[in-house]
């Protein structure tokens, strides 16, 4: 299915970032587990820390009333208030002087019949307090007034053995005294009497129905988690504490730390995104680039390649995939330069460097097609030196050839650059000069024939003077190119005879009455 | 983090903290000074009286004597009571000369056991306190050992005031005669619903919270303006010492200076002073203390020698 290394390349970016956004929202969904279990961990710590702190409080409560009730002043003052009948205002400014610095709400004294006897506006603690004695001996017990939730602690009175009283302080549990218990943790107190909360460091949940369900409470559509705090003579008809954490706080943080991971998961999944497009560009490009030029190699062409900076695998194959591409061409190259070579020498006469009658049939045709196409007048030049089986036998071949190779030269000096040159065979050869009238071959022929005639060359200090003779014939413009070329020859070959006959060192054109005669 | 500062740091304070600086201090030199002068000084403990009386001679007997005199009792726990005024004086050495007060006369036995001299200074009367609001101003002695004994529990037997009687009482030194037992010669004999204190300042503050408050204590407590008490009168007369000298005003203990048999001359010389000094007569007169010795009619060495 991934065959190409480019869909796995994609397939792989795929699954990392699969595996990046699955790891971040398992990471998420983990954390948020363990951070809830640790908040129920801390809560219930922070639970029996509180309920250490109120049990302290509870128990500093009773010290202070059994403070009260051991000192003999008290008892003294006491006694003289209850039996003696002394005014109470000296055991108020006892009380003042020396107790004034306890952290209570409230006290009271209670006379053995249960009546106050100092501070008669808390009649109603009295009550409360004797209220309590004839259901319980617990000396620490909460309890609802007028002011609100009340912790009491009482102690009895009594002077050498005589039972005298009892005296009853308070701590009151309002808002300070939440806030206050509250420092301990971040989270909620509830104080809930009848399944409702009766006050509340949430002042929104005061009045609530409060029923837990398990360790959670549902309040104001937000999910607490709670924890009871046991109280000292805790019944049905006395309040009851509760500590309470909502979710929401213990996940605020989560959720701070959720947006960054989310911002992370995005991030982290775009950059893979774009890491991995970006390779597989660089991968994919130089490897088109390859392609292409491998389909162009085995086409045949050997394209140019350019070098890039080697960062890479990739770059230093292509480097070195130009680098065979270049010697390719170098070889290339040599190969045609060899061809053009073998092609040259089998159009080209090897003595003169003229060309062949191979090129002249190669040739013709273009030169025919060309005077047809400009109704120009192709002339055909026949030229023969005259007495050259002499000179060979008298000088040699040698001789004989370089009479020939100067005969070349003088032609290629004698004639334009659009004229065509061929050596036909021996001393024979063949001029095609295009010109605008058939006068224009005539004289080219007259012109390399006075050239000939006055450079002669030397020969062992001798001189050895040439002639040729000239015949020219001219294409006929209605017939096909093969036929052309055979009578230009035909009626060029029948001029030169003729030339020869009358004398040679002569130029002669070709006309009808030529026709008939026999060639050399 | 480069630690090489803060170790030299440390070190530097530690070289601070424990090297043997000389004591160039001046409150080093004084201290070591008073150390010194201490071991040459005569030292009196006490019962509370001694602070306020011989405090205000301190200058005036060291100028006589010659030597330093140390005083313990005021601001102290060391010499307040009769108990720590009869161990200083027993303790005395030649070396630590030391001499003690009581505010309460001894008996001859334990004169005797301790190996003693008392050495008598003042009659001093024993105020009768109430509340400044209580309407009395004047008991007979009869009323105020019938009140401090128990017969009368209302303010309503001894005037129209209807309140009841709140007896405070500070028996101290049962077993010498003397001070409270003017009142009553036995701690058995007052009554029992009182209120018993162990201090002069304790008298001072319960007779000050009960307005139907009863009390006593001696005539050398300083009180405060602030404080809700008031001395009343007994017999129609005022606690001095002129009602103390024609036995008018019933009520009062005898303070004494005390030493063991082997006194120092110098610390003999103290004492004496004190009786018949000029300066002991005029701080007696502003307490209205009665001196039981006349004013420089022997030597010292003859008071001595009477006096044993």
């Amino acid at each position: 299915m991934l065959t190409t290394y480019r869909a796995r390349l994609f397939f792989y970016t795929i699954l990392l970032i699969t595996f990046l956004v699955t790891t971040l929202a398992y990471t998420y969904t983990y954390s948020r587990d363990a951070i809830l279990e640790q908040a129920k961990y801390n809560l219930s710590n922070t639970a029996r820390l509180l309920a250490g702190n109120i049990e302290m409080e509870e128990n500093g409560l009773l010290h202070h009333a059994e403070m009260i009730r051991d000192d003999p002043r008290i008892q003294e003052y006491m006694y003289m208030v209850t039996k003696i009948g002394a005014e109470e205002d000296a055991l108020r400014r006892l009380f003042k002087r020396d107790f004034s610095w306890l952290p209570v709400a409230r006290f009271v004294f209670l006379d053995l019949n249960g009546q106050p006897r100092l501070n008669t506006k808390n009649a109603d603690l009295a009550n409360t307090v004797q209220e309590h004695l004839r259901q319980s001996q617990n000396n620490i017990f909460y309890t609802q007034s007028s002011r609100g939730f009340e912790l009491v602690a009482w102690a009895s009175i009594s002077w050498q053995g005589t039972p005298l009283g009892t005296i009853a302080i308070t701590h009151l549990l309002d808002k300070h005294w939440l806030r206050q218990h509250q420092n301990y943790s971040s989270g909620h107190l509830f104080i809930e009497k009848h399944n409702v909360v009766q006050l509340s460091s949430l002042p929104e949940s005061e009045g609530k129905t409060f029923l837990p369900r398990g360790d959670s409470i549902v309040i104001n559509d937000t999910i607490y988690q709670v924890r009871a705090i046991p109280l000292a003579g805790e019944n049905l008809s006395t309040p009851h504490l509760w500590h309470g954490i909502s979710e929401q706080e213990v996940l605020k943080q989560l959720k701070r730390h959720g947006q960054i991971i989310l911002a992370l998961a995005i991030f982290g999944s775009f950059a893979t995104l774009i890491m991995g497009l970006i390779i597989a560009r660089d991968f994919n490009r130089p490897l088109n680039q390859l392609m292409e030029i491998t389909r162009a190699v085995t086409r045949g062409a050997l394209p140019m390649m350019g070098q890039a900076v080697e960062t890479n695998e990739i770059d230093t194959l292509s480097n070195r995939f130009s680098e065979m591409l270049q010697s390719l061409r170098e070889k290339q190259e040599e190969i045609d330069r060899a061809h053009r070579r073998l092609e040259e020498s089998a159009i080209t006469d090897s003595l003169t460097g003229l060309h062949n009658r191979r090129y002249l049939k190669q040739i013709f045709p273009q030169l025919f097609a060309q005077t047809q196409r400009e109704t120009h007048c192709l002339s055909g030049l026949m030229l023969d030196l005259d007495y050259f089986k002499r000179i060979n036998d008298q000088y040699g071949h040698l001789i004989g050839d370089q009479c020939l190779a100067h005969m070349g030269e003088v032609l290629k000096e004698s004639c334009r650059a659009s004229d065509y040159i061929f050596r036909m065979g021996g001393e024979e050869f063949l001029i095609l000069s295009l010109n605008d009238t058939t006068q224009g071959g005539k004289i080219l022929a007259e012109k390399i024939r006075d050239t000939l005639a006055k450079n002669p060359i030397t020969y062992q200090q001798t001189l050895i003077s040439m002639t040729t003779s000239i015949g020219i014939g001219l294409t006929d413009n209605q017939l096909d190119a093969e036929a052309a070329l055979t009578t230009l020859l035909f009626h060029a070959d029948k001029a030169l005879y003729a030339a020869k006959n009358n004398g040679r060192n002569q130029v002669i054109i070709y006309n009808a009455s030529l026709q008939n005669t026999s060639s050399a | 983090m480069n630690t090489g500062p803060r170790i030299t740091g440390i070190y530097l304070c530690v070289f601070i903290t424990f090297f043997p600086w000389p004591a160039f201090s001046t409150d080093t030199a004084d201290h070591n000074a008073t150390d010194h002068e201490n071991d040459n000084a005569l030292m009196g403990v006490g019962a509370h009286f001694a602070w306020i009386l011989f405090d205000a001679i301190k200058a005036d007997l060291e100028t006589k004597v010659g030597r330093r005199v140390i005083l313990f009792g005021e601001n102290s726990m060391l010499g307040v009571g009769c108990n720590a005024g009869i161990k200083a004086a027993r303790q005395a050495t030649q070396s630590r000369e030391t001499f003690g007060f009581i505010c309460c006369s001894l008996s001859d036995e334990e004169i005797e056991k301790e190996q003693l001299i008392v050495y008598p200074l003042v009659k001093e009367p024993i105020l009768i306190l109430t509340h400044k609001d209580n309407p009395v101003d004047n008991l007979s002695s009869d009323q105020v050992r019938a009140i401090f004994r128990g017969d009368l529990t209302s303010w309503a037997d001894v005037n129209e005031t209807n309140k009841p009687i709140v007896v405070v009482t500070r028996l101290h030194c049962k077993k010498r005669p003397g001070h409270w037992k003017t009142i009553l010669p036995d701690h058995k004999a007052f009554r029992q619903e009182r209120l018993n204190v162990t201090s002069a300042a304790a008298m001072v503050q319960r007779v000050g919270d009960f307005r139907g408050a009863i009390g006593h204590t001696g005539a050398t407590w300083i009180f405060d303006a602030k404080d809700p008490i008031k001395i009343i009168r007994v017999d129609g007369f005022k606690p001095t010492a002129e009602n103390l000298r024609n036995g008018k005003y019933p009520f009062y203990r005898q303070l004494s200076a005390i030493t063991n048999r082997r006194p120092s001359p110098d610390v003999v010389k103290l004492i004496t002073e004190a009786q018949t000094g000029k300066a002991f007569r005029k701080v007696a007169r502003q307490y209205e203390l009665l001196p039981l010795n006349p004013m420089r009619r022997m030597s010292p060495a003859n008071a001595a020698a009477a006096t044993q």
